[in-house]
């Protein structure tokens, strides 16, 4: 709001120009009214007090009661003491300067000024009333009572503290869902016995009866005190942790988690003293559950890389080969990095297909590296598929002669591009869509990804052989008979598995789109058909 | 008291008319709580020239509590929603006291005009973003063009 410096109408009209007064000025309104203040150039002989001003200005000329010292005038209803009657009230001068006012208006001024309605009060202490002119204050002598002044305080109070408090409120409520979710998600990786030993603490905080209960009995107040605030200094860990989880869920979907999700692992290795269940053991295998968990952000961060610097230039290629030719330049295969038209489509796509690459791909390639020749199987076919198809579509397609030097052409491309271009691409992808669509399909996405990751463990028990996923003693390859494990890896096999499959999808797109054609119309036939109906 | 009040005001200002102001007078004689003012744009700025016509609330609380005042004429300042007219200026909310008049506060608003504004506050977001960034001979000449285009007698 503008401000500017106060000015007073005291001051105006003490330096009032000096023009001499036209009558024609006064409407016919004013001249009517009788209580007004009105003085016309014919009434001014009436006035007694214009002697100075008289001698000066020999024209006959009002003489406004505001100019003379001896007539008090007040600042709130602009009347004057020579208006005065039986029933006015009496005159105050409440402070040091010249402003005086009747006792009524600076009664009704006052009391609006207070008004607990009135916005224009906002700092918590009583309003201060003070001289709009010289901003001293203005001392009433009123009854006091403590009460009244306890509670409007505590009105005053009140309205401060609504917006604050409605944060507080809507904080905790996003706190106690990503908690609640966080406890969905453990019990979904985990499954139910390991869930339930990992929450045991948790389980049994929730519905311990708030302090409050104990008040008739202080020992026993003070002891769960004691008791609520080792709980929580003991499973921090647990505390800090199951609410975070859906945060760091739905910004490792995003180029966010680049910076943060690095920096957990040294967190939780740092911690690992405090931690009861699980102990560091980079040298066995299988690893423990909380090794497992600790590296997987640096297996997304490999896996991305992987990803930027293999698939993700072909995909991009891909994609421009099937927008419409007025956003291409030239024909097939020669068209890359021109037109922004093309690049602006290829945003969204990406974006959309970054949604879901983000995440556990990493943890595939650890699994392929690491065992189960099961995973191999299943990882390696994604990048093979695509390279493997163009000589079989080349060969099937309408127009060999065309496609097949085309398609050659590009794959070279494909193969150079990632080399000179790899920078730009890093960062288009790196853009966040802020699409409402697109921004609800990643939170949704990360949000059901325990679950789906859960789920896809409990497939992979169905068909791996019995003798892998069961417990047989102490076997040293016994890292998928973990129901923890079987999700961390069914949650690469699904991020990794989609990306193959958007990655072929793509690929065909393109290739299919190379391959189409306008079909003529049939005369002949169209006749025969038209005939027979 | 309000009626009596604006009536002395009223008084006030035909016997002595501010510079500001090119007139101000009731709406129709018999609502003494609608007013019509007309501004004049302060000399040595962009506004110079312009007349704007300002439409005056009264409210029946009057004088404990503030007029409403409105650019009927649009214009251009960083303060001032161009569609509506509401001026953003704390004499008209919060810093208000009887001791202010109509005219006086109409004077604000003309000082207002040549002060600039403030473009921390804004209702015309697009002025303010130009003065923000600097640009103060764009501003000058967005103003003057809509002062000229809108506020001149033709």
């Amino acid at each position: 709001m503008a401000s500017l410096p106060a000015r007073q109408p005291s001051q105006r009209r003490s330096s009032r120009p000096e023009q001499p007064q036209q009558s024609s000025t006064h409407s016919p309104v004013r001249s009517r009214s009788e209580d007004s203040q009105t003085i016309f150039v014919h009434d001014a002989p009436e006035k007694e007090e214009q002697q100075q001003e008289e001698s000066i200005q020999p024209a006959a000329r009002p003489i406004a009661p505001e100019d003379d010292p001896s007539v008090k005038r007040c600042w709130i209803c602009f009347e004057d003491s020579t208006e005065d009657t039986p029933e006015t009230s009496p005159w105050r001068d409440p402070c040091p300067c010249a402003l005086m006012a009747h006792e009524e208006c600076l009664l009704d001024w006052i009391a609006d000024v207070e008004a607990p309605k009135n916005t224009r009060n906002r700092s918590l202490a009583a309003p201060k009333i003070e001289c709009p002119q010289c901003k001293s204050e203005i001392k009433l002598a009123r009854q006091r009572d403590y009460v009244v002044d306890l509670v409007r305080g505590f009105e005053r109070l009140a309205l401060k503290a609504i917006v604050p408090s409605g944060v507080f409120m809507l904080s905790g409520a996003v706190y106690h869902l990503s908690a609640l979710h966080g406890i969905h998600s453990i019990y979904a990786v985990f499954g139910a016995r390991d869930g339930a030993r990992i929450l045991r603490p948790l389980r049994m905080n929730a519905i311990r009866p708030p302090v409050e209960v104990y008040l008739n009995d202080p020992r026993q107040a003070s002891y769960q005190v004691l008791n609520l605030l080792l709980d929580h200094a003991v499973h921090w860990r647990l505390y800090c942790g199951i609410p975070l989880i859906t945060p760091i869920l739905l910004a490792s979907r995003t180029s966010l988690a680049d910076g943060i999700l690095p920096v957990l692992p040294i967190v939780f290795f740092a911690s690992q003293v405090h931690a009861p269940d699980s102990t560091i053991d980079f040298p066995t295998w299988p690893p423990s559950a909380s090794f497992a968990f600790a590296i997987l952000p640096y297996i997304r961060s490999l896996y991305n890389l992987y990803y930027q610097k293999v698939w993700a230039e072909k995909e991009k290629q891909w994609l421009k080969e099937i927008q419409p030719r007025v956003t291409q330049n030239q024909g097939d295969g020669q068209n890359e990095g021109q037109g922004a038209g093309v690049n602006e489509g290829m945003m969204e796509l990406q974006i959309d297909q970054g949604l879901w690459d983000n995440w556990d791909d990493p943890e595939q390639e650890e699994a392929a590296d690491n065992n189960a020749p099961a995973q191999d199987d299943e990882a390696a076919p994604g990048p093979n598929v695509q390279d493997n198809r163009p000589n079989v579509r080349g060969g099937g397609n309408e127009r060999p002669q065309q496609n097949a030097p085309a398609g050659g052409q590009q794959q070279q491309q494909q193969n150079q591009q990632p080399a000179n271009g790899n920078q730009p691409i890093g960062q288009v992808d790196r853009r966040i869509s802020f699409s409402p669509t697109g921004i609800a399909e990643t939170a949704l996405g990360a949000i059901a990804f325990p679950t789906l990751a859960g789920l896809a463990g409990e497939a992979l028990k169905l068909i791996l052989p019995r003798s892998w996923t069961t417990p047989r003693g102490y076997s040293s390859r016994g890292l998928l008979q973990h129901k923890w494990a079987r999700s961390i890896i069914g949650g690469c096999l699904i991020v990794v598995g989609k990306d193959a499959l958007m990655l072929y999808v793509r690929w065909r797109m393109a290739q299919m789109h190379r391959g189409r054609r306008v079909v003529d119309f049939d005369r002949k036939k169209g006749n025969s058909k038209r005939t027979a109906v | 008291m309000a009626s009596k009040r604006l009536i002395k005001e009223l008084d006030a200002y035909n016997k002595d008319p501010s510079p500001a102001l090119k007139a101000l007078e009731p709406k129709s004689e018999d609502d003494l709580f609608h007013w019509v003012a007309v501004l004049r744009g302060p000399e040595g700025t962009a506004y110079e020239g312009g007349r704007f016509t300002l439409t005056i609330t009264l409210p029946s609380t009057y004088p404990n509590t503030p007029p409403e005042i409105r650019f009927q004429t649009p214009i251009c300042h960083p303060n001032v929603n161009f569609k509506t007219g509401e001026i953003c200026l704390d004499l008209l909310k919060t810093s208000w006291t009887p001791a202010y008049g109509v005219v006086s506060t109409l004077e604000a608003v003309q000082q207002l005009l040549s002060a600039g504004g403030e473009p921390d506050s804004p209702l015309n977001i697009d002025l303010a973003r130009l003065l923000r960034e600097g640009d103060l001979v764009g501003a000058e000449g967005l103003v003057r063009f809509y002062t000229r285009m809108l506020a001149m007698p033709r």
